[in-house]
């Protein structure tokens, strides 16, 4: 069964040639056999509970009852609410928060059958970039336990690479899907600002919490999208716009009517680092020779979302994690672990020049106006190009420890994928290959799609044409 | 040794700044951002509560569209400026009834802003008119703090007007007549005992012939009835100006008013805006309406107390009996279904013989005033031929009064008049009494 993706699991369950409970029980192994080293779970549902899940599925499947996810396992990261499981979002504040509720993105996947695993490490909060703000200790990346597999989403993407369930669930705030993904060589997908209800998950920053996936392959992550994708009467930020069958559009892109651009600013070599500048290259003219038309591009001010992203988001953070104030839900605020408490400072300072009847003088309000100014400066190159093509990340994964001292240096991992988030534009990230770093490392490479809002169908088209999903076969976690 | 004062030297020497909070809960089915009963009232507590007015993790709020239309109803009705955009802010502050840690409401784009309300000829301007959520109730009982959420995120108007208050007497006008409007508008019990509608005076004191605001001020809560507004209002301007007389300035804050003493009690420092920190609640997207939609939301809006004061008066319906029809909703509805259809009726005394009908009595229903009303005019109406009669018999009786009134004393004929009601022992309607001595007087 090893390193099964969605689609061979659902044809293989179709056929009869595998049991959910077989399918379960080989994930649950794997899980108890690898995620000591990984730790990529906080918590695991009973396994009474999931097996008794699985059988139920086998009979549903035998009686001809099949919905598009029965019987299949999933992961959830650990902001997301499941009606009865525990939720820390990775802080010991909600060490023992019980989930009174589903998530509207879990509800839906439930209600296609899905069987839930367990909920999977993160920085707390979803604040940080590789995982290590956790207070559950941190994930280790499958490809070199001494690396970092990227964050805020370190569970889930260390889950998918390693095999122990075929999709996982995340949130992209400023990159905490993208990140992760690149740096375990799976998918992950930012979709659209208000693509996926943010009901039921716990909010970082409101106004670019964005709910995603991590799966093995496009077409997996494609047809998880089209299940939790699209309005939501609980979510007011949802959008209606009509929610594609994605997974069944992949096949229908001639890249010779594709353009894509290069966005100049973020090939800059004092930026991103050498072997990865070249990988994405690399990538870049296979979809060249398959047709497509390349061209460079130039967004004025890209560079200025990251002072934007923290911005907002600590504005943001420092209001939404105000209902943690030790009357209810276990642990009080001493329980607030370091980085918390830097976004909650940043985000009230941020906040506190509030003078009334000048509206529009706040620091926060003249964000959001530089925001609005940047949305226009991608409707322009979006007339251009279709859709842009980047790096995930300015280096490789690297290793647990080395930036924990330096919050700066940790916030510079997301420099190219913050600007995407404040925009609010989709964006796919799939494996492109492996390099080898100065240590002699082996190490995924990822590339990140952009396009236009609500334009996932074409990500995914295009993440068809670039992606090299057999190189999670090169991970030796014996 | 606590100085003494002389209350009329501080009543002659200072002058009240005085504005309103007025917060008025919506009766609409559902809570302002989910789908729980806003009925609060008589519920076993924590029952009408759901992750989102519990604040839960994840928990996000969706705006109720009716609040928001009756909002601008109301706004309307005092005369705002309707603004087309709305947006709801997050005002930031801890209490253990506030589950968020933050308040939504609408800071920067009120539904409505710049208006008015004219009471007696003179104008009291509304500063704004703006929606947002209430808060949960803390009970403190047997040494523990209780909260019972079912009226967070209950939908809650707040009107503030601007400091034009002269006198305690003239904002319980204004008050009356602005809970009568609500009423009017059928968008709220406005039970100030339960407190659907809660009044919160902003207090402040400055010598009197100073124009500029003073920089402090004191908000009084815990008011249940217009009286009470009063009294603490009265309260306060002693209060603070013993202080200014001793050369302080009173403390900005917010105090409770109680009943029992009469007295306002320090409560807690009132926060400034920047305290609250402000942020645009990124959960809700901006509401825009268009121009079609406002005039459509303010088209179906009933008549308001005050044009049905302006209509009375307009039909020569002396005020007192007016302002006694609008304020008793029920029985003015019956009065303008009856003038309607009986345009004989004479409007004025049938109004004001309803503005004289006994409190016990006014449980009957128009239709039965009417009955009562008529046959009260028919007793209070002589008929003819007894008139001729009697005034005949008056004229023969004082000849005096006769010769008196011929040499041109006006006079004369009030004194007749009154002999004429000596022989009837009862008060009757006197213009045909009157009509018929001078008709009789010539001859």
């Amino acid at each position: 069964m090893q390193n099964w993706d969605l689609k061979t699991i659902l044809t293989k369950l179709d056929k009869g040639e595998i049991s959910s409970v077989e399918l379960v029980q080989y994930y649950l192994d794997r899980i108890k056999k690898l995620d000591k080293k990984l730790n990529s779970f906080i918590s695991l549902r009973p396994e009474e509970g999931i097996l008794k899940e699985a059988k139920e599925s086998d009979k549903q499947r035998a009686s001809g009852n099949v919905r598009k996810l029965t019987g299949v396992p999933i992961g959830l990261k650990d902001n997301f609410l499941a009606e009865g499981t525990r939720t820390t979002a990775a802080s010991k504040v909600l060490d023992n928060f019980i989930a009174p509720y589903d998530a509207t993105a879990v509800a839906r996947l439930k209600n296609e059958g899905a069987i839930i695993i367990g909920k999977l490490n993160m920085d707390a909060w979803a604040h940080g970039s590789s995982g290590e703000n956790s207070d559950y200790g941190p994930t280790h990346n499958p490809w070199h336990l001494d690396y970092t597999p990227g964050g805020s989403s370190s569970g889930p993407a260390t889950a998918i690479a390693a095999d122990l369930v075929p999709i996982a669930t995340g949130t992209d705030t400023g990159g905490s899907i993208r990140l992760p993904a690149a740096f375990t060589g799976v998918v992950g997908i930012k979709p659209t600002y208000g693509r996926v209800s943010r009901y039921g998950i716990v909010a970082m920053a409101s106004s670019t919490d964005s709910i995603g996936h991590f799966s093995k392959t496009v077409w997996d992550n494609a047809y998880i999208l089209s299940i939790t994708a699209g309005h939501d009467k609980y979510d007011a930020t949802t959008s209606k716009v009509e929610v594609p069958p994605y997974h069944e559009l992949l096949d229908k892109l001639d890249p010779r009517d594709l353009s894509v651009g290069i966005v100049k600013e973020f090939f800059d070599e004092n930026i991103i680092e050498p072997v990865v500048l070249a990988k994405t290259e690399q990538a870049i003219k296979e979809l060249e020779k398959k047709g497509a038309t390349i061209k460079t591009i130039s967004i004025k001010n890209i560079e200025r979302g990251l002072e934007l992203y923290y911005i907002l988001m600590s504005a943001e953070v420092a209001s939404n994690l105000a209902r943690y104030d030790g009357i209810r839900y276990g642990n009080d605020r001493t329980y607030f672990g370091q980085e918390a408490k830097r976004r909650i400072m940043l985000g009230t300072y941020v906040l506190s020049d509030v003078i009334p009847g000048k509206g529009l003088e706040t620091t926060y309000a003249k964000v959001a106006m530089a925001r609005g100014y940047l949305q226009q400066e991608f409707k322009k190159a979006f007339k251009e190009v279709d859709v842009l093509l980047t790096p995930v990340s300015p280096t490789l994964p690297f290793k647990l420890g080395s930036k924990t001292g330096d919050p700066l240096q940790m916030y510079m991992s997301d420099l190219l994928t913050v600007t995407f988030s404040i925009v609010g534009v989709p964006g796919l990230v799939v494996p492109i290959g492996t390099a080898t770093n100065t240590e002699n490392v082996k190490l995924p490479v990822g590339i990140q799609i952009i396009g236009p809002n609500f334009s996932e169908t074409l990500l995914y088209q295009v993440g068809k044409l670039l992606e090299k999903p057999e190189i999670l076969n090169e991970i030796n976690l014996a | 040794m606590a100085a003494i004062f002389d209350i009329k030297k501080l009543k002659e020497k200072y002058e009240l700044v005085l504005g309103f909070e007025v917060h008025v809960e919506l009766r609409t089915k559902s809570k302002m951002f989910c789908e729980c009963p806003a009925w609060h009232f008589e519920v076993e507590p924590n029952i009408n509560v759901c992750p989102v007015c519990l604040g839960l993790p994840g928990a996000l709020p969706v705006p109720n569209k009716q609040a928001l239309e009756w909002t601008i109803l109301l706004a309307s009705a005092l005369n705002c400026k309707i603004n087309k955009y709305q947006q709801f802010d997050r005002k930031h502050y801890f209490y253990p009834d506030l589950p968020k840690g933050y308040q939504i409401t609408q800071f920067y784009f009120p539904a409505g802003e710049h208006g008015y309300l004219e009471i007696d000829g003179q104008k009291v301007r509304i500063r704004r008119v703006h929606l947002e959520e209430d808060t949960g109730k803390l009970i403190h009982k047997d040494g523990v703090s209780l909260v019972n959420f079912n009226r967070s995120g209950v939908p809650l108007i707040e009107i503030v007007t601007e400091p034009d208050f002269k006198t305690a007497e003239q904002a319980k006008v204004f008050l009356k007549m602005l809970h009568l409007i609500v009423r009017y508008l059928g968008i709220s019990d406005a039970d100030l005992e339960k407190g659907s509608m809660r009044l919160e005076p902003n207090i402040s004191v400055r010598p009197k012939g100073e124009t500029k605001l003073p920089d402090y001020k004191v908000e009084v809560k815990n008011i249940n009835s217009f009286n009470f507004a009063v009294k603490a209002i009265e309260y306060e301007f002693i209060r603070q100006a013993k202080l200014l007389e001793q050369g302080i300035v009173p403390e900005q804050e917010t105090r409770g008013f109680d009943p029992a003493s009469g007295k306002t009690r320090a409560q807690r420092r009132k926060e400034v805006a920047t305290d609250y920190r402000y942020l645009p609640d990124p959960d809700i997207p901006p509401i825009k309406f268009t121009e079609e939609e406002i005039s459509k939301i303010i088209a179906a809006r009933p008549e308001l107390p005050y044009e049905r004061l302006a209509r009375y008066l307009n039909m020569g319906i002396r005020k007192d009996a007016a302002m006694f029809l609008i304020f008793n909703k029920q029985i003015a509805d019956g009065f303008d279904r009856l003038i309607a259809k009986d345009k004989e009726l004479d409007a004025n005394k049938f109004a004001v013989f309803l503005s004289n009908v006994p409190e016990s009595k006014r449980t009957k229903s128009v239709e039965e005033l009417l009955a009562e009303f008529k046959s009260k005019i028919q007793k209070d109406t002589l008929d003819k031929p007894t008139i001729t009669k009697l005034v005949s018999e008056v004229i023969a009786e004082n000849p005096k009064a006769v010769e008196d009134y011929k040499k041109g004393k006006q006079n004369a004929i009030q004194f007749l008049l009154g002999q004429f009601m000596r022989k009837i022992k009862r008060r009757v309607e006197v213009s045909p009494i009157i009509e018929e001595l001078r008709k009789q007087l010539i001859k």
